[in-house]
């Protein structure tokens, strides 16, 4: 039996898709036939027919309005998101420079609110989307040497649960997938023992693997997911 | 060059659209004075959004505006933008370059 592909007509936004669990996942909707347009700072690390890439920083609101505006007149919808750009300093609260943290704040909060709105203006008049969060484990674990990144992936949870009640009436749907350790270079940026240890105290020990989120992402992103909103699924039995 | 007609157009054009999905008895009525925010807003507040997005989309795909009618200028003034509107084509010619 052939493969139907998942997304054949689907226009995807992908923000941090330069590198790490975002490009994975850019590359999983080009494999199911999506067209991808992937964000991030830096230079495009994809080259595919479908893939269009735009360097932009997704906490500069100006520069996101007008690559919006941009998309806007030539992609002319958007159908699917996944917030993914997050930044990751991990230092004790009395050695974290204000410039570090803000940082976080920007990109790993704002810059999930500012992809978030832009696209919901596009999503809108198809009365359909879906916005799907990279949140973290860390928002639940409470890592020492994580407050502001654990901060603002919890506050992904609660962003999420808000912007699903304010879009729920143009049928776009808002959810997150908390994921826990993989193998990408964030994780690079860790103590290994560190990030061991978390692993071995999961409830299911051991590392995600992208498949495990593109799972979760699926389901989100399905048509038939159009009555699930407001939902972080934590990957490895994390809970809140 | 972006004038007043073309402001009405584009406004009217996004009362229309929300007209066409309400009941035939509960049509907004096509005027400069219709109110648009406040408490004897015509629009709820879905419709308020729709409203002020569709406007921002139409200056973006037609004029080639790139307009937040939601900015801290907007939000600042005693004055709501968004009162009326022949306040919101007012501010809309007041904003945009070339007008």
């Amino acid at each position: 039996m052939l493969d139907v592909p998942k997304y054949p007509d689907a226009v995807v936004v992908v923000t941090g898709a330069r590198k790490g669990l975002g490009r994975l996942i850019a590359g999983h909707f080009l494999d199911e036939g999506a067209r991808v347009i992937g964000m991030s700072r830096g230079e495009a690390s994809i080259t595919h027919a479908s893939y269009e890439h735009h360097a932009v920083d997704v906490g500069d609101d100006a520069a996101l309005r007008a690559l919006f505006a941009k998309l806007a007149r030539s992609a002319g919808k958007v159908d699917i998101v996944v917030n993914n750009a997050a930044v990751l300093t991990s230092m004790h609260a009395m050695l974290m420079p204000a410039t570090r943290a803000e940082e976080m704040v920007r990109t790993n909060l704002l810059g999930g609110f500012y992809v978030s709105r832009e696209s919901a203006k596009l999503m809108r008049k198809a009365k359909s989307g879906r916005i799907i969060n990279i949140g973290s484990m860390a928002a639940t674990l409470e890592p020492i040497g994580d407050s502001v990144y654990a901060a603002t992936k919890a506050a992904c949870v609660t962003l999420t649960a808000v912007l699903a009640k304010e879009f729920a009436g143009y049928g776009i749907t808002v959810n997150t997938v908390a994921v826990t350790a993989l193998e990408t270079d964030m994780l690079d940026q860790l103590p290994r023992e560190k990030v061991d240890a978390v692993v071995a105290g999961l409830p299911i020990p051991r590392f995600a693997t992208p498949d495990d989120v593109f799972n979760v992402i699926d389901f989100f992103a399905s048509p038939r997911s159009s009555y699930i909103t407001a939902q972080t699924v934590f990957l490895g039995g994390v809970h809140s | 060059m972006i004038t007043r007609d073309v402001v009405d157009t584009i406004i009217f054009r996004a009362l229309e659209a929300l007209n066409a999905e309400r009941d035939p008895d509960d049509q907004i009525e096509m005027s400069p004075a219709t109110p648009l925010f406040g408490v004897d807003a015509a629009l709820d507040s879905l419709e308020f959004v729709s409203i002020i997005t569709d406007v921002e989309a139409s200056l973006n795909l037609d004029l080639g505006l790139d307009i937040s009618l939601a900015d801290d200028r907007a939000l600042a003034r005693p004055q709501s933008p968004y009162a009326t509107v022949e306040t919101l084509r007012q501010y809309i010619l007041e904003i945009a370059p070339g007008s």
